[in-house]
């Protein structure tokens, strides 16, 4: 019962890594640097959904907007800074400290126009979580893991299958190439980036109901969802996927044998060995 | 062209003798209209903020008040704010700030235990008072003799909790949740070290700050099969997180919490189902107090509703008065006014009577509570 309770426990955090891990990965695979303002996104999302959902609105309709919102902060973001910055052939330490910079700022306007305190989205009372297989899940952890694998399914058939999807491919393995066969780069950045924003603004709204919001929480997301995309090979879409899952399983097993003080420690310790003996990662290929 | 010259020139003149001259004239008086300054180290940021954005909002009244009856001999006292986030790291940078930059003599704060001590040791090296108002782990008990609280270490808080618990409740083993703080810890050593001199058996899991999903913690508690849960977080925000998890998990033990849930209205109001019958030991408050009553008013009428956790602010409202009466007995000095603070003997507040140790901890304890119907009452047993 216990185990499989970890079991469940672990998909549920990978739900949620996988949808920040994937878009490090893709702005990563494009730009080649360390987005940290990709955790910003995240808590715009959840601060969107705060907003919306306190202002009456059904939490569905909430969780709408504040994905779109995400994806045009996460746009507006790629336009006044990114995309100046590279004009300027900054190289990725000047873009890593440009996106501290406004992982920082969101913080501080967040506490600005929100305030420091924690915030709850609470869409009914609480209610005992349901027996699955011997383990016990919420509704609300039923919602995260079916819209986590429908969004991944989606973004997978997005980029295997369709024009667009296959351009951003195209240009996060080979920018210049992909400006020679044709590909307008700069059309699909702004797609990527949309993208990629939308989806850490949805893993965003989905743990501000699931568990609340502060203005503080894009940080311990950014490290995990760093952690996956490195675990699966930076750049790589699915890699990503099954780096969150494996970290999230590793992590909630891992707790079982080790004291839960580690749980933290245990994500690094997966990463580090990455780093030392499959820096490719899962899925990556060695450069 | 040379008119504009000659116009620049003439302003940068004025600017500089008129600059001069009121820095000459100043000089003489400087003392009279200087403000005198002390520093504070607060939560202003974080789950923790919940205590320090209040905690800064009671100094600030307090402060006026003081102003408004003349200042301290004459001067006009002013706090420098300082964002201690809860962590001992922040908090010794800020106090660094606060000792090299603004030259101050006295520092309140830190709120956080954790806080106080990162922020002991560049106190004591410097000779500048850290005054406390709200840290309560047992391990700054006789710290440094710059280092005094006028709040009571957990100690009696844990040994309080250990005795109702396997006395009262006949509870022989306790699964203990415990954030990886300085306060949470000082609850956790104080109530585990007595409940396991009484004989029983307290197994611990402890998580990180900034840990939100809770459920392979308590998954793993509950596979103890202890007869009660102990939830021990440096927030209520956490304490509430785990809560809820708690019934979303389906598991409904006997709960105790420390002070800093038992002590936030609106946590144990939510979780009022889960938390009915849970223990705590509080450090109380005294409404018949005409201090403590006159407090209450002047918050009440300058920020438009009551501080939240009483005791706390009565604690914070008293330290900026105890620092006032030091400095006007003493000078403003931090070796003198630490001096003072520690030999403190009934003095009046809206705390009641404040008497602080030579070890610096403020002489008085906990009551063991109870929760029922959302409130938090009284135990008798």
């Amino acid at each position: 019962m216990v185990l499989e309770q970890l079991i469940l426990n672990g998909i549920i955090a990978g739900g949620i890594y996988a949808l920040i891990a994937i878009g490090f990965s893709m702005t990563y695979g494009l730009l080649r640097f360390l987005n940290l303002a990709h955790g910003s996104l995240y808590v715009v999302g959840a601060y969107l959904a705060y907003l919306f959902f306190s202002l009456g609105m059904p939490i569905v309709a909430a969780f709408i907007l504040a994905v779109i919102g995400g994806a045009i902060v996460g746009v507006a973001m790629n336009y006044s800074v990114y995309k100046p910055l590279q004009r300027r052939k900054s190289n990725s330490l000047i873009m890593l400290l440009a996106s501290l910079g406004i992982f920082i700022f969101v913080e501080n306007l967040i506490i600005a126009l929100f305030g420091a305190e924690v915030k709850t989205i609470r869409t009914g009372p609480i209610i005992q979580g349901m027996d699955f297989f011997g383990a016990i899940i919420t509704q609300t952890q039923v919602i995260i893991i079916l819209v986590a694998f429908v969004t991944l399914l989606i973004v997978e058939v997005f980029l295997q299958k369709t024009k667009a999807g296959k351009a951003m491919r195209a240009t996060a393995d080979n920018k210049s190439v992909a400006q020679v066969i044709g590909i307008n780069v700069e059309r699909i950045t702004t797609y990527t980036f949309a993208l990629a924003s939308a989806l850490a603004a949805s893993a965003g709204v989905l743990i501000a109901i699931e568990q609340n919001l502060e203005p503080t929480m894009g940080l311990n997301v950014i490290i995990k969802g760093f952690t996956a995309s490195v675990v699966g090979g930076l750049g790589n879409v699915r890699g990503a996927v099954a780096g969150a899952f494996l970290l999230g399983l590793v992590e909630n097993i891992g707790i079982w044998f080790l004291p839960s003080g580690y749980k933290d420690a245990i994500a690094f310790v997966v990463l580090v060995a990455f780093l030392l003996f499959r820096s490719q990662g899962l899925f990556g290929r060695k450069e | 062209m040379k008119a504009i010259h000659i116009i620049g020139i003439l302003i940068l003149a004025i600017i500089i003798i008129g600059g001069a001259a009121v820095l000459m004239g100043s000089t003489d008086n400087a003392n009279l209209v200087q403000p005198i300054k002390v520093g504070f180290i607060g939560p202003l940021t974080g789950d923790a903020a919940v205590y320090g954005l209040p905690a800064q909002n009671m100094v600030a009244l307090a402060v006026d008040e003081i102003n408004a009856q003349g200042g301290v001999d004459g001067r006009r006292l002013e706090i420098i704010y300082e964002d201690g986030k809860c962590s001992g790291a922040n908090s010794a940078t800020a106090m660094q700030k606060l000792v090299n930059v603004d030259n101050v003599e006295v520092v309140l704060g830190g709120f956080c235990s954790s806080e106080s001590l990162g922020a002991e040791p560049v106190a004591t090296q410097n000779k500048v008072f850290l005054f406390s108002l709200g840290s309560s782990s047992p391990a700054l008990t006789g710290k440094s003799k710059f280092f005094a609280r006028d709040y009571p270490s957990d100690a009696t808080q844990g040994s309080v909790l250990a005795e109702v618990a396997y006395n009262d409740k006949a509870w022989r083993k306790v699964a203990f949740i415990q954030e990886q703080l300085d306060y949470p810890l000082g609850v956790y050593n104080a109530f585990s070290s007595r409940f396991k001199e009484l004989g029983g058996v307290v197994v611990k899991e402890e998580f990180a700050p900034g840990i939100t999903d809770f459920r392979s913690i308590l998954t793993k508690l509950k596979a103890e099969d202890a007869d009660a849960l102990f939830i021990a977080t440096q927030t209520p925000a956490a304490a509430d997180r785990i809560l809820k998890q708690l019934t979303e998990i389906n598991w409904k033990p006997n709960i105790l919490i420390a002070d800093a849930i038992s002590g936030d209205p609106a946590t144990v109001q939510a979780n009022a189902e889960i938390l009915e019958g849970a223990l705590a030991a509080e450090f109380g408050i005294d409404e018949n107090n005409p201090k403590f009553r006159h407090m209450l008013d002047a918050y009440k009428n300058e920020y438009g509703s009551e501080p939240p956790y009483l005791s706390y602010a009565q604690i914070e409202y008293d330290g900026v008065y105890i620092i006032r009466d030091a400095i006007e007995a003493v000078g403003y000095d931090g070796e003198k006014v630490a001096e003072y603070v520690r030999n403190l003997d009934g003095w009046q507040g809206a705390s009641g009577s404040i008497t602080i140790g030579q070890n610096g901890d403020r002489i008085g304890g906990h009551l063991p509570k109870v929760v029922r119907d959302g409130a938090v009452v009284l135990y008798s047993g």
